[in-house]
């Protein structure tokens, strides 16, 4: 072949990013958070987005991207891009699209009119919140809400996961954050266990399947617990189709034998966790013996010293056990011998009281439960606690049961039993939660207060959604909506929620006028949406689309991108500009990575002149409400950013002289310029030329800010807590209830056991190609990609026996009943042996309803038809598998 | 010069399909008609409870002894100097020929169609203004400018791997070479550049 002919063919044959300028971004398709590069070139004259990819830069995703991440740029140029606001046509209903384009000051002039209209006072608004908002807009969303006095913010993760799993794991480590999904090190492990996520990894979370694949490569033994074969349990060793929701019960078995056997680390478990604390039964509770202060936070502890035989005073926050309050050293004895006795009383070890709380939680009970043999559990609790690093998987979406928070919880408990809880191969701490940590230690030792967002782990989400939660913060006197439902709720009876952090409990309610508070109705008339999908985000479409369309409801704002299946139910649209267009109003964090870094997004192609960034719609509504000051005290008041750049740089912007987000950028690069010793130019460049700036290596961390080991974790006593002190302190608040049990306890799912030979056990879980429920799933590409998997991605997952005796095949049409709700839906049937027989599974991604969506309308299966309102009463968690369905051809 | 092959790891791939949205958007190619130039097939093998589930990258294996070469009547399908197969969209008659002899299934039709529409999605940029049978082209473009193809470069499980087979230090010779990585269909006799670690 000519040499000629070949340079012909190359010369045509180019490839996108031929000729493409990189600039650096954040993919916004799911909350891992991935750093990308957008290569931008002209197209049709215009500056167009044409390529993505990993940053190789990136701690995170190490220049990786999945087909989201890939596929995203097609959003900016979605047909059905919102371009102009919007409001609804007089006498067109709520959920019908029908609106008419306006400008920016006639739509917020509509909105102030309809609030003036509706008499709406602040208590009755609420912000809703997608993960967007979190992640992004937290300084300047709870900053708005806090100096416009709206008590209510519902947010999408929450329920589904952030308040309703990672709470569980956070118990034990003190964890919580805007990113506090642990990044475990998988990569340096050697056995790992998964429970309950096939999202969190396998479908598909870049930054963690970069370092799974890893761990497979290197030959790490891989567990998954599914009652299906997802694409994470198609990675396994071993795939244990375990009965949906008893996933608790493997893990107390594992600790069961593991306690007994001594299979754990011995020194980290006596040093660093409060398992060698002294405790005794009062009215059949462990109670450990401490002393507290006023504000109910924990002074002292006892235990036995090994060393000296003598009862020795811990004191009552830190990260060690080895030290007591007169700086003598110890080392506490993990059991008290037999007939020891102190003070009058008998009191044992935490330690001794788990073996006790666990001695029915033999192997073969949990066959009973789990229906995976006695053996195999029992070979595994053996292979986990000898195998160092191991690692049980912290799990990414929680919700699913009333017991999630148990399930969650006993996982870390279980890496705490191995000591792994940053040491490589373990579950590593953020970059970010490390810093706060620190700095929060360092303020304490100064007598300094912290503010709310520089508080670390769970101190933030107390402080914050307590402020929710108290009446006595706001100037009317009225907690959130939530808050005041769970209090009604307790007043008639009934269990209500304890910690209804940024939840849509008691929304419906409040609505429809049946919410009091002090002797008067507590109502919302006015939702203020951003990014957020609750129609196909929340559990069941009919509560949300009641709620948006009840003659109660005075005005509906959504602020959207592309319109979701929610945005239909709006009075007003606000155009909002996508992650590729936008300069970000702040600099972040870099999501869970464990190394210390920071990063930022660029403007890599121009936003519609018709759109805003969201940092603006607030401050202008902020203007709009004359509360401009305020709100700039505000975010002064709860970040570290300083009031007089706030204002001058704000002042900027509210003369017309640039945006609020390059105003709110302004101040942030200021502030992080100065705390690395650079200008805010220098940063700007490194940053627009890296993508991230990694200001410390994870491997330097660990060196000297290592949890437990270094630091004093945000738990009531800086220790591990195996016992939880935050659940003991919810039975002294609410007395017991199995749910908030301080130590070792199982309770089943609810779940209907005696099927009729049509019903099932219900589970459900995510396609690698969509984020659940977001309009993301119009992208053509991504669509496109499922539609090829069309049975699988979209199928009712239903077992060959099952359904030749109900004569269903693949590609049928089925019914799905909700046995004990009645709601049904129609599905197609994909018939595989990749699932139990007593149990079916669908997937998460689709069912959209808004016709503007055009690629994904009417394709598959909306989740959310088939769930009803359950909740668990510790945060409102969903309890979205706890029922069985009923299946008909 | 160096000859470069991919290794694919099937132990690491959970099927997430980055590589096909990777190449169709680099490679404009028609995921309006469901066509790829790679994909990850899905497939399912035994009974509950011992069922697998394979998760297999396809791609061309760019054959030392391409079937479809071989039968290609104008030519257009050719081997450039490095080894990759490659056609030319200017002599290619469509004649689907190279379809039906490739054993692989890695050749599909860029047709009228495919052609209007990637001209509506991609205007001025469009890549393929003439009907021809599409396949990978291991991303000479991105190959000449030092990067590697545009499915490799993304795999978030770096289930694929690109190297130089001759190169005894490479990471893909050494998979090769130790007998870890195997070509698909090795009975074939068609002497694939992609090996699989299964």
């Amino acid at each position: 072949m000519s040499s000629q002919k070949q340079r012909s063919v190359a010369a045509k044959q180019t490839t996108s990013s031929r000729d493409v300028e990189w600039v650096p971004s954040i993919c916004n398709f799911c909350s891992t958070v991935c750093n990308v590069r957008v290569g931008v070139k002209t197209v049709n004259g215009k500056k167009t987005a044409v390529k993505i990819e990993g940053n190789p830069n990136s701690p995170l995703n190490r220049g990786k991207t999945c087909a989201r991440g890939q596929a995203g740029l097609r959003q900016t140029y979605d047909a059905a891009r919102l371009t102009t606001p919007l409001i609804r046509v007089e006498g067109s209903k709520r959920g019908e699209w029908n609106f008419r384009p306006a400008s920016w000051e006639e739509a917020y002039g509509f909105v102030m009119q309809k609030l003036q209209e509706h008499q709406v006072q602040p208590w009755e608004m609420s912000m809703v919140g997608g993960w967007t908002s979190c992640v992004f807009y937290m300084p300047l969303a709870l900053s708005f809400v806090f100096s416009t006095g709206i008590p209510n913010i519902v947010a999408s993760p929450m329920q589904h996961c952030v308040a309703a799993g990672h709470l569980g794991t956070d118990m034990v480590t003190g964890n919580f954050n805007i990113h506090d999904e642990v990044l475990a090190d998988f990569e340096n492990s050697k056995y790992i266990i998964f429970s309950m996520t096939n999202s969190g990894v396998g479908a598909a979370s870049t930054s963690r399947l970069v370092r799974f694949a890893e761990a497979k490569k290197r030959g790490a033994k891989v567990i998954v617990l599914d009652p299906r074969l997802s694409e994470m349990a198609s990675k396994a060793d071993e795939w244990l189709a375990i009965k949906p929701g008893t996933d608790s019960a493997f893990f107390l078995a594992m600790i069961h034998v593991m306690l007994r056997k001594g299979l754990y680390d011995k020194d980290f478990v006596t040093k660093h966790t409060n398992m060698p604390f002294l405790a005794i039964e009062n009215q059949g509770m462990v109670v450990p013996m401490m002393e507290s202060n006023e504000q109910g936070y924990p002074t002292a502890f006892w235990v036995l010293d090994q060393i000296s035989g003598e009862v020795r005073k811990l004191p009552g926050y830190s990260n060690k056990n080895t030290v007591d309050v007169e700086g003598k050293n110890l080392l506490p004895a993990l059991e008290v011998p037999q007939g020891f006795e102190m003070n009058g009383q008998k009191p044992k070890t935490i330690f001794q009281y788990m073996l006790d709380q666990t001695a029915k939680f033999t192997p073969a009970w949990a066959e009973q439960e789990t229906g995976i043999a006695a053996a195999t559990i029992e070979r595994i609790a053996v292979e986990f606690g000898q195998t160092r690093p191991a690692m049980v998987d912290p799990g990414w979406h929680g919700a699913r049961y009333e017991n999630i928070l148990n399930t969650r919880r006993l996982q870390a408990i279980l890496q705490a039993l191995v000591g792994g809880l940053d040491v490589p191969g373990g579950w590593l701490m953020s970059g970010e939660y490390r810093e706060k940590l620190m700095h929060f230690m360092q303020a304490m030792q100064k007598g300094e207060e912290t503010k709310v967002l520089n508080l670390p782990g769970m101190h933030f989400p107390l402080a914050a959604a307590g402020k929710f939660f108290d009446p006595g913060q706001w100037p009317h006197g009225r907690p959130s909506f939530a808050m005041a439902h769970s209090m009604a709720e307790k007043a008639a009876g009934r269990p209500g929620v304890i910690f209804p952090a940024f939840s849509d409990f008691g929304l419906e309610e409040a609505v429809e006028g049946k919410l009091m508070f002090n002797g008067e109705p507590y109502r919302i008339k006015a939702l203020l949406m951003n990014a957020a999908n609750p129609v196909r985000h929340f559990y069941p479409d009919s509560r949300w689309k009641k709620i948006l369309t009840h003659p109660n409801m005075g005005v509906v704002v959504a602020i959207d991108i592309v319109p979701s299946d929610t945005a239909a139910y709006a009075d007003v649209i606000l155009p909002n500009q996508n992650y590729i267009e936008r300069d970000e109003p702040f600099i972040y964090g870099a999501g869970p990575s464990p190394d210390l870094a920071i990063t930022t997004r660029f403007s890599a192609v121009e936003p519609n002149p018709n759109t805003k960034g969201t940092a603006d719609i607030l401050f202008e509504f902020a203007m709009g409400f004359g509360a401009l000051d305020k709100y700039m005290e505000t975010i002064a008041s709860i970040s570290s950013y300083d009031l007089d750049d706030i204002k001058e740089e704000v002042g900027k912007a509210a003369k017309g002289q640039q945006t609020f987000t390059k105003a709110i950028r302004n101040v942030s690069f200021k502030y992080h310029a100065k705390n690395l010793g650079m200008t805010p130019e220098q940063l700007e460049k490194t940053l627009r030329e890296k993508g991230v700036l990694v200001i410390e290596p994870v491997e330097k961390l660990l060196e000297h800010a290592a949890i437990a080991r270094d630091l004093p974790v945000p738990t009531p006593s800086g220790r591990i807590e195996i016992y939880s002190l935050m659940l003991a302190s919810f039975v002294m608040q609410q007395g017991y209830r199995v749910n908030w049990d301080p130590g070792l306890v199982y309770f089943p799912p609810r779940l209907n056991q005696e099927k009729r030979p049509n019903e099932f056990n219900f589970i459900y879980g995510k396609t690698p190609t969509v984020s659940y429920a977001s309009t993301n799933s119009n992208n053509p590409i991504l669509m496109a990609l499922s539609k090829n998997k069309a049975d699988e991605f979209m199928g009712l997952w239903i077992h060959p026996k099952k359904a030749a005796a109900l004569d269903i095949k693949t590609g049928d049409e089925v019914t799905m009943e909700n046995a004990q709700s009645g709601q049904k839906v129609q599905i197609k049937a994909f018939v595989t042996d990749m699932v139990r027989p007593d149990t079916v599974f669908m997937s998460s991604s689709f069912g959209t309803e808004n016709p503007l969506l055009e690629n994904s309308v009417g394709v598959g299966t909306a989740l959310n038809k088939i769930i009803p309102y359950e909740v668990e009463p510790i945060v409102s968690a969903f309890r979205s598998q706890e029922f069985t369905v009923r299946v008909t051809k | 010069m160096a000859r470069l092959g991919m290794v694919i790891d099937m132990r690491s791939c959970v099927g997430c399909q980055a590589c096909s949205a990777a190449c169709s958007l680099e490679n404009q190619t028609p995921y309006w008609s469901d066509k790829w130039r790679t994909q990850v097939k899905d497939i399912e093998k035994g009974a509950y409870p011992n069922t697998g589930r394979h998760l297999v990258p396809t791609i061309c294996m760019h054959c030392e002894d391409p079937a479809c070469m071989t039968v290609c009547p104008s030519k257009a399908t050719f081997k450039n100097e490095d080894g990759f197969v490659l056609v030319d969209y200017d002599t290619c008659l469509g004649c689907k020929a190279c379809m039906a002899a490739c054993p692989y299934g890695a050749r599909y039709v860029y047709d009228k169609e495919d052609i209007a529409e990637a001209r509506a999605v991609y205007g001025d940029s469009a890549q393929h203004q003439k009907v021809h049978i599409d396949k990978c082209t291991f991303c000479q473009d991105r190959i000449a400018r030092g990067m590697e193809p545009a499915c490799t470069a993304t795999c978030p499980t770096t289930s694929r791997m690109v190297g130089d087979l001759d190169n005894p230090d490479s990471s893909v010779a050494k998979a090769v070479s130790s007998g870890l990585a195997k070509p698909l269909r090795q009975d074939l006799g068609t002497g694939p550049r992609i090996f699989y670690i299964y």
